[in-house]
């Protein structure tokens, strides 16, 4: 398999675009006025988990997690995860792609028919992903700045808006109401840059794995937190509650002199654009599973009919807007758990098995010799 | 060249023009086929809604004008008497630079949900447009044409919204604010009132006044002046004007002082079984008008005008709270909700009662006014003896 | 022009190099390869033959006044050649000395370092190398009974004064750019750089034109893998006749098919030093004004030369104008066209109500009022690049009144999309190499966005953007430089950093030795 290498910077650019995307939505209701905190928790909750992630990459630097599998269980066994988790991605990547799609056809297009946008969108994924991941790395790190510069612009320009009883009185609703969105944060926005382990290989001498999962996680989750709190200090947790793109209403609200306002569609292609960079590492992910368990010499000839197996696939998966906010409401915590934490735990301890051996065996043979 | 790839180009290409022009229009929509709706008001004649908008309609040829014409038309719900204009105008009415709604009084006492479901719902609409009661007889006499003054009355209108802070005698009506206030428990809405008065012959529409919401009926109004206590006590007042006569020597002086800023503080404070509401504002400000002579702006002068004023300061908040408990038993101050937010528990409790609560509860007010400055006069006007 | 005789008022134009252009000749399926024969008549009657139909090329037979058996022929092509030179220096000399007195074991050598006043001669054995310095310009002595003809260099130089690049003027920097002659164009590159490390290295491309391309770098800085990938993609081109530089730049390029040029291409000496001490390989050549230089960056299409001769602020400055400029040339016209036709709510609303008096009545939908408003304008634009500059006057009164005024006021065009138009145009004017970049990109944009409003125009800048992070010129990332926020990184690319700041050389170009200049060059003048 041919390795693109990515900077430590444009991984994390990746990473954070990727948890900047998931903002789109306000999920998470239950806990109103205290979702702020759940993310929270969900961000300390994920720190170990990355840690492990980076730890299966220490182990193995330069591997991708199929090759990861590869090595450390039967080949069979390695082959049907590989599907799973190919698979896996690949829904992932239409669920992400009806949700945007979804958003164009609400909020501006209604009178388009779906595939349009569809077909559009397929197409720029296919040619992102055929140009590969280390393009894809680049083209993130320049539209990180632009993109989390206008996100903290907007969130300031919304303070005007802003009141800060909206946040009280806390933990009014009991904590319960609180972890369980937590839970939900945790495999939703999160747990879903397991994806990378298969997306990009790092390098044991260009990347620290540790440092990018650590700031990924401290810019990206930082950002969702100030979005969240933006959107609950600006509508307050019962207007969050009524809208389906909380962020898109909480930016149309700016109004600053007579000049300064209707700026929502800039919040629009920052999901677009981060909506965009979510898609095509999922179905980079995909790809390479697929080229994996196929043997394949490359994956850029398959690209293009997995990209319209997308378009098809996206369309039959949800039926409509309610059908994901149901989903990821209730059913994407059970949905996920095995690719972001169970199938993860398993490969790194198989990893820190085979590892320990292979020190074991190296030190007798060098002893011996 | 690379001939699969050259198809693949053309076929791309294909793609691109057949949706350009075949496609029609979905969504393109050129922006003259659209009638640009600047207001509307509402009215409900015999279980059908009827609604008055008011269009951008562009007069003369070359040197043209910007004006304003009046449609109306008629519907079961908001949104068919919406798309009903179309058999009258031949274009779809476009609500996105919409600024004003006016519900007529009929409306707000049978209720606001049937009208804001549609105004929240719909993509088009934003939510910063502001929604007002009209205490005429019906809504659609507020666009009343031709105006003397105004090319275009709801975007002047509106205009009297941004610059409300220098008078502060309308509360803020914008949509978004007033589903969060119909959404937060342990307060009531209240809304702007538009009217119409007479002025050189002619009658001119204003905003003057709250109307006062419990849930989402209308239950009745409070003056202007009473509206800017109100804002006291939410502590919107940004700036405006406080007039008071002062005993001097026996002889009222009417003074007047400009509101430089104003910070409110309501804390609930429980008192064994009662709740007691404990206002306190501090205002700074400064002498705007003395009318009259002799009036000490010295340093204990000041204080003392301070004073008087800060007595009827909490005289009138006190007056307004047992007004509004007394005649409408709305929680338009939003009691409750500092009682949620101070006390949860004790909320949680009380919510269910807290409408026959909040007629009783007690109120302390305490006041503060700081004269900061006498603007350009030292004294007031000396008039030789 | 000059002819190479007539009075000269600049030193400069009189070039007399020593350069060796018989170094590296290529193998022509002609007998030419035969050697040349002792008998003068049969070496002539073959070039005769070989140049048949040419009557440029003269042949002059010459005896001499002291020995009669002395035949010999000069052989030169007519214009090409100093007259008065090869009369007083060759043409007398030959008839006029005793060559009876010379031995003849050593006739041809005696000749040639006695008798010929000419500081270049050398010999040579076979017909190709005699043909190419024929039509170099130099002349051929065959003298009847050697085998070895003589080459004289005589060349007469007809070439162009050296004046400032019509498209690279500079206010503040020198004023010397390059000419269609390319021995003079590597004297004004070495009088700047008088480092033995500046090498010349010379190919030879073009299967007729066989024109000489010059490769100069500096050998400690270049990357020696750059530069060998550079000379395999030279080796690989196969042309009939190297007309000009863009033959190479579209030969060579990483990305054949992209509409973004990753060759960066110069008139002026002081930029070929510049890149060229930054560790950059630089093409010169014959025949062309024009050099290249590779690697080239994206961010280098918005520099000028004049960047670095003024203030840094002020360079600075116009650096991020021009940066600008292209976005706005690039995106208004599409941006325009969403928030029309798609996003009116985005527009505030007394502007909209001005767009809405002013489209009242306008025939076409936006979209392809904007579409024919670029395209006549891009009309406008060509007309006048290719007319005498005496019509101009009559261009612009049609371009801007009947195009611009009329057409609003016969309510053909809405007057906003003028404004847009004529703001496209300027923007798009400000750096002209990329104008053709900017034409299809714009239209593009507005053929995406038409289709899905905003969300088009965010794919379109999606795959525009992707396009441009994935090509590569020799190697290096095209779009180096952006993305990044290091001051290293940025320090000559968007903004230009003063002098004393940029102490290395860029990263990229993986110079051998990275540092520039001593890293507190600029403490030692403050202490003044």
């Amino acid at each position: 398999m041919n390795k693109e290498v990515s900077s430590d910077r444009q991984i994390i650019s990746m990473m954070t675009l990727y948890l900047l995307g998931n903002t789109l939505f306000g999920i998470g209701h239950m806990a109103k006025q205290d979702v702020w905190v759940s993310v929270l928790i969900s961000i300390s909750l994920i720190a170990p988990v990355y840690a492990l992630y980076a730890r299966i990459i220490t182990l193995y630097p330069g591997y991708y997690l199929f090759e990861i599998m590869d090595e450390v269980f039967t080949p069979i066994i390695s082959r049907l995860l590989t599907f799973f988790f190919s698979f896996y991605y690949f829904l992932t990547a239409a669920a992400i792609t009806r949700t945007f799609s979804e958003f164009i056809h609400i909020d501006a297009l209604p009178e388009t028919p779906d595939i349009v946008s569809l077909v559009m969108m397929g197409l720029v994924i296919i040619y992102a992903i055929k140009n590969g991941m280390e393009v894809l790395g680049r083209w993130a790190q320049l539209f990180n700045y632009i993109l989390l510069g206008v996100v903290f612009a907007v969130s300031i320009l919304s303070l005007t808006n802003a009141n800060l009883e909206n946040l009280r009185p806390l933990l009014y609703n009991d904590i319960k109401p609180v972890l369980q969105v937590a839970i939900q944060g945790f495999f939703f926005s999160f747990g879903e840059l397991v994806v990378f382990l298969s997306a990009v290989s790092f390098s044991k001498d260009r990347n620290k794995p540790y440092r990018v999962y650590f700031y990924s996680l401290l810019i990206g989750g930082g950002f969702v937190v100030l979005v969240v709190l933006r959107n609950l200090l600006v509508l307050g947790p019962q207007l969050v509650e009524q809208t389906h793109f909380t962020s898109y209403n909480v930016v149309g609200l700016i109004r600053i002199g007579k000049f300064l306002q209707r700026i929502e569609s800039s919040v629009a292609m920052v999901f677009i654009l981060a909506g965009f960079i979510k898609t095509a590492v999922c179905m980079f992910a995909a790809l390479k599973g697929f080229q994996h368990i196929f043997r394949l010499e490359h994956y850029r000839p398959v690209a293009a009919p997995f990209g319209l197996l997308l378009i098809i696939t996206c369309r039959l998966i949800f039926k409509d807007m309610m059908q994901i906010v149901d989903f990821l409401n209730y059913y994407n915590a059970f949905y996920s758990f095995p690719f972001q934490l169970l199938l993860p735990v398993a490969v790194w301890i198989a990893a820190e098995i085979k590892h320990k051996k292979k020190i074991q065996v190296t030190s007798a043979t060098s002893s011996e010799g | 060249m690379n001939y699969k790839r050259v198809c693949c180009l053309w076929l791309i290409f294909i793609y691109l023009f057949t949706f350009i022009f075949l496609s029609g229009c979905w969504n393109y929509r050129e922006i003259e086929d659209l009638s640009i709706v600047t207001g509307a008001a509402v009215d409900k004649e015999d279980d059908q809604f009827r609604l008055t908008v008011e269009i951008v309609n562009i007069e003369g040829g070359s040197n043209a004008k910007v004006a304003s014409s009046i449609i109306t038309s008629y519907g079961a719900t908001m949104f068919e008497a919406s798309r009903n204009a179309i058999n009258i105008l031949g274009k779809r009415l476009y609500w996105s630079h919409t600024t004003l709604i006016v519900l007529s009084e009929q409306i707000a006492k049978e209720g606001l949900v049937p009208v804001l479901d549609w105004l929240a719902r719909d993509p088009e609409i934003r939510q910063t447009l502001n929604i007002v009661v009209s205490k005429e007889k019906t809504a659609h006499e507020i666009f009343h044409l031709p105006h003397p003054v105004f090319n275009v009355i709801s975007f002047d209108l509106d205009n009297i919204f941004q610059n409300q802070g220098s008078v502060s005698k309308t509360p803020d009506g914008e949509e978004w604010k007033v589903l969060k206030n119909l959404a937060t428990p342990g307060l009531d809405l209240v809304l702007p009132v538009a009217l119409l008065f007479m002025s050189e012959g002619q009658l001119i529409p204003t905003f003057s006044g709250t109307a006062v919401f419990k849930k989402d009926r209308l239950k009745g109004y409070l003056s202007p002046d009473e509206t800017r206590i109100f804002m006291f006590i939410k502590d919107e007042i940004k700036t405006g004007l406080l007039t008071n006569n002062v005993i001097q020597e026996d002889v009222p002086v009417k003074v007047t002082l400009e509101i430089i800023d104003n910070k409110t503080k309501m804390k609930p404070v429980i008192k064994g079984e009662n709740i007691v509401m404990r206002i306190s504002t501090i205002t700074n400000v400064s002498i705007a008008e003395i009318e009259g002579r002799a009036l000490d702006t010295g340093e204990e002068g000041s204080m003392e005008l301070a004073g008087q004023f800060e007595d009827m300061l909490q005289e009138d908040i006190k007056n307004l709270v047992m007004h509004v408990q007394k005649e409408f038993g709305c929680d338009i101050f939003g009691f409750g909700n500092a009682i949620r937010m101070e006390y949860p528990d004790v909320w949680k409790e009380i919510e269910s009662d807290w409408d026959r609560l909040f007629q009783s509860i007690e109120v302390v007010t305490e006041s503060q006014v700081h004269i900061e400055n006498t603007a350009l006069s030292s004294k007031p006007i000396i008039v030789r003896d | 022009m000059f002819k190479g005789k007539e009075p000269m008022s600049n030193e400069q134009e009189k070039v007399t190099g020593t350069e060796d252009f018989q170094s590296s000749t290529v193998a022509d399926p002609y007998d030419l390869m035969k050697p040349l024969s002792t008998s003068i008549d049969e070496n002539i009657n073959r070039m005769k033959d070989t140049l048949k139909g040419d009557n440029t090329v003269i042949y002059r037979w010459m005896g001499n006044k002291h020995m009669d058996s002395f035949r010999a022929c000069l052989v030169f092509i007519y214009g090409m050649v100093d007259n008065e030179d090869i009369n007083d220096n060759l043409v007398t000399p030959i008839m006029q000395a005793d060559l009876s007195e010379l031995p003849q074991d050593t006739f041809l050598e005696r000749v040639m370092n006695t008798i010929i006043n000419n500081m270049d001669v050398k010999r040579c054995l076979y017909m190709d190398t005699v043909l190419q310095s024929l039509f170099q310009g130099e002349t051929l002595l065959f003298i009847d009974g050697q085998e070895q003809a003589l080459i004289i260099r005589s060349k007469a130089l007809l070439l162009r004064q050296i004046t400032e690049p019509e498209f690279e003027k500079v206010m503040e920097g020198p004023r010397e750019g390059f000419n269609e002659y390319l021995a003079v164009n590597l004297s004004l590159v070495r009088r700047k750089l008088k480092s033995p490390d500046l090498k010349f290295k010379f190919k030879v491309l073009g299967r007729h034109s066989r024109t000489n391309v010059c490769l100069c770098y500096m050998e400690t800085l270049v990357n020696d893998k750059v530069l060998g990938e550079l000379e395999n993609r030279l080796d690989k081109i196969d042309v009939d006749a190297m007309t000009g530089s863009n033959v190479i730049a579209e030969n060579i390029k990483d990305a054949p098919l992209s509409v973004f040029a990753t060759i960066g291409s110069t008139e002026r000496p002081d930029v070929v030093v510049s890149k060229v001490m930054e560790g950059r390989i630089v093409l010169i050549i014959d025949g062309t004004s024009k050099a290249l230089w590779l690697p080239f960056i994206f961010l280098e299409n918005f520099h000028t030369a004049e960047d670095y001769y003024t203030e840094f602020y002020f360079s600075s400055i116009n650096r991020l104008l021009r940066i600008i400029s292209a976005a706005i040339t690039v995106t208004a016209p599409a941006v325009y066209l969403a928030a029309l036709t798609y996003h009116q709510e985005m527009i505030p609303t007394t502007l909209l109500v001005s767009i809405y008096s002013a489209r009242q009545g306008v025939p076409f939908p936006a979209v392809l009022e904007v579409l024919l408003l670029m395209f006549s304008f891009d009309l406008v634009r060509e007309a006048s690049a290719r007319i005498p500059s005496a019509m101009g006057q009559s261009l612009s009164i049609v371009g801007t009144l009947i195009l611009g005024q009329a057409a609003v006021e016969a309510k053909f065009f809405s007057s906003l999309v003028v404004i847009i138009a004529a703001l496209t145009g300027i923007t798009g004017l400000m750096v002209p190499k990329l104008k053709g970049v900017y034409i299809i990109i714009r239209t593009l944009l507005i053929l995406v966005t038409s289709i899905l409003g905003l969300y088009g125009f965010a794919f379109g800048i999606i795959v525009l953007f992707i396009h441009l992070f994935s090509i590569r010129s020799l190697g290096v990332p095209y779009m180096m430089g952006i993305g990044s926020i290091k001051p290293e990184d940025i320090k000559d690319t968007v903004v230009r950093a003063p002098w004393w700041y940029m102490n290395t050389r860029p990263k990229m170009f993986m110079g051998k030795e990275s540092r520039r200049q001593s890293m507190d060059s600029r403490k030692g003048k403050s202490r003044l």
